[in-house]
């Protein structure tokens, strides 16, 4: 996930997830019926008006690729064209579903969950997978060139995978994990319950509250249509 | 008895099962590129994805061997795939779920090998019975991805049976790599 698609103001994490899932299962179960597009294009417009433009943008050009890969092979075996409207009905409510996710970034996903006291394991692991991206990378890139000074050979015979790379980047990763497990229980974090506050707070605004009344309009409009 | 089944995770351990379902879910990246196989090659995803998470959650398990570790690494990478497919969410922490109580009933914990194999083994061919029914149920008959199983149900049957083998060479190259960086002490308990 891009950080230029994190959006400044985004929704309450919650309410996101609740969009995505929302989205992504009105969208199935109206799938075979036209209207669909009109509550597809509603959330996709309406998230785009709620400061997701970025996000909205990005996921156009996936869509548009991934409907006309699952289009041309739901005609070519079926050579119906309902079914096939059903099946770009169903991957664009995927691929809309997935914008409130890539305008999140996971610290705001994180003190949403802090504020809803989700045990201590789990938001920090979430904290951890989610930041650890970057990270990988540059420990990836770090073993690539230990090799390449090494005269290593290529990642394409196993045995050199093997032993020169994923056995030194997991010692990498291992190190990496005790130095952050430390690092994280020297600035006093446990994972027996305490009491704790969050920096920053997250929590439900009245534009949530607007973002839904709009959502269930758009889908109430789809039904009647 | 409580004691033995109910470990308490200490932050390390905690980081560590985060740290192991990142690499797994960062490995993952191909399945992108063979999305739009899916409606002709039944399984083919979980066929490309099956060795990566093999061998990161055998790492993650043979070091943390707590109930619990496996459902922690399928809740993390739950989590990021929810924001993409929600049904992908629920497939891992279900599967989790169920790999849990199968590693309780058959193992009682993660202290042998064994139990380690049969965890980081059973996760991903698990997903390929809920894929398919849930694209049946939720989707109907209709669904390509559920069609294509039904119409070469024998392919089917060997896609899975790929998908196992793939799986169980994972779980077995994960835990070669655990006994060495434990044999060479990087690999604390």
């Amino acid at each position: 996930m891009s950080e230029k698609l994190y959006v400044k103001h985004p929704l309450f994490p919650m309410a996101g997830i609740a969009v995505s899932v929302f989205t992504f299962a009105f969208g199935l179960a109206m799938a075979k019926s036209p209207s669909v597009f009109f509550f597809l294009g509603g959330i996709w417009l309406l998230l785009a008006l709620f400061g997701y433009l970025r996000p909205c943008l990005a996921v156009l050009p996936a869509a548009a690729l991934l409907c006309g890969i699952f289009c041309a092979l739901t005609y070519a075996i079926s050579r119906d064209a309902a079914q096939t409207s059903a099946a770009a009905a169903r991957m664009l409510a995927l691929c809309i579903a997935a914008i409130p996710g890539l305008g999140l970034a996971p610290v705001c996903l994180v003190r949403g969950f802090s504020c809803m006291r989700l045990p201590r394991v789990l938001t920090l692991a979430m904290l951890i997978t989610f930041t650890f991206f970057p990270l990988l990378r540059a420990e990836v890139r770090q073993t690539r060139e230990a090799m390449c000074t090494r005269g290593a050979g290529g990642l394409l015979n196993p045995a050199i995978l093997y032993r020169a790379f994923l056995i030194p980047l997991m010692v990498r990763l291992v190190n990496l994990s005790d130095t952050l497990a430390l690092s994280v229980e020297t600035r006093g974090f446990t994972t027996y319950p305490a009491p704790y506050t969050v920096y920053r707070p997250v929590c439900l605004r009245a534009k949530d509250g607007a973002f839904a009344a709009l959502s269930a309009l758009c889908a109430m409009g789809a039904v009647l249509l | 008895m409580n004691h033995r089944y109910l470990q308490k995770f200490q932050i390390k351990d905690v980081v560590f099962l985060a740290i192991m379902s990142a690499v797994a879910l960062a490995t993952c990246a191909v399945m992108p590129l063979v999305i739009s196989l899916q409606p002709l090659i039944f399984g083919i995803s979980q066929l490309v994805t099956a060795l990566q998470i093999g061998v990161f959650f055998a790492i993650g398990l043979y070091k943390v061997r707590k109930p619990g570790s496996l459902l922690i690494m399928a809740l993390m990478m739950g989590l990021i795939q929810l924001m993409m497919s929600p049904p992908m969410f629920l497939s891992s922490v279900l599967n989790g779920v169920l790999i849990e109580l199968i590693v309780l009933l058959l193992f009682r914990g993660y202290e042998k090998d064994a139990a380690v194999f049969v965890a980081a083994m059973l996760h991903t061919p698990l997903s390929l019975p809920f894929n398919y029914l849930y694209n049946r149920l939720v989707k109907g008959a209709d669904s390509p991805l559920a069609a294509v199983a039904d119409r070469a149900p024998l392919a089917a049957v060997g896609m899975t049976l790929a998908v196992v083998a793939v799986s169980a060479l994972g779980a077995l190259i994960g835990i070669k790599i655990a006994r060495e960086l434990k044999k060479s002490g990087v690999l604390k308990k």
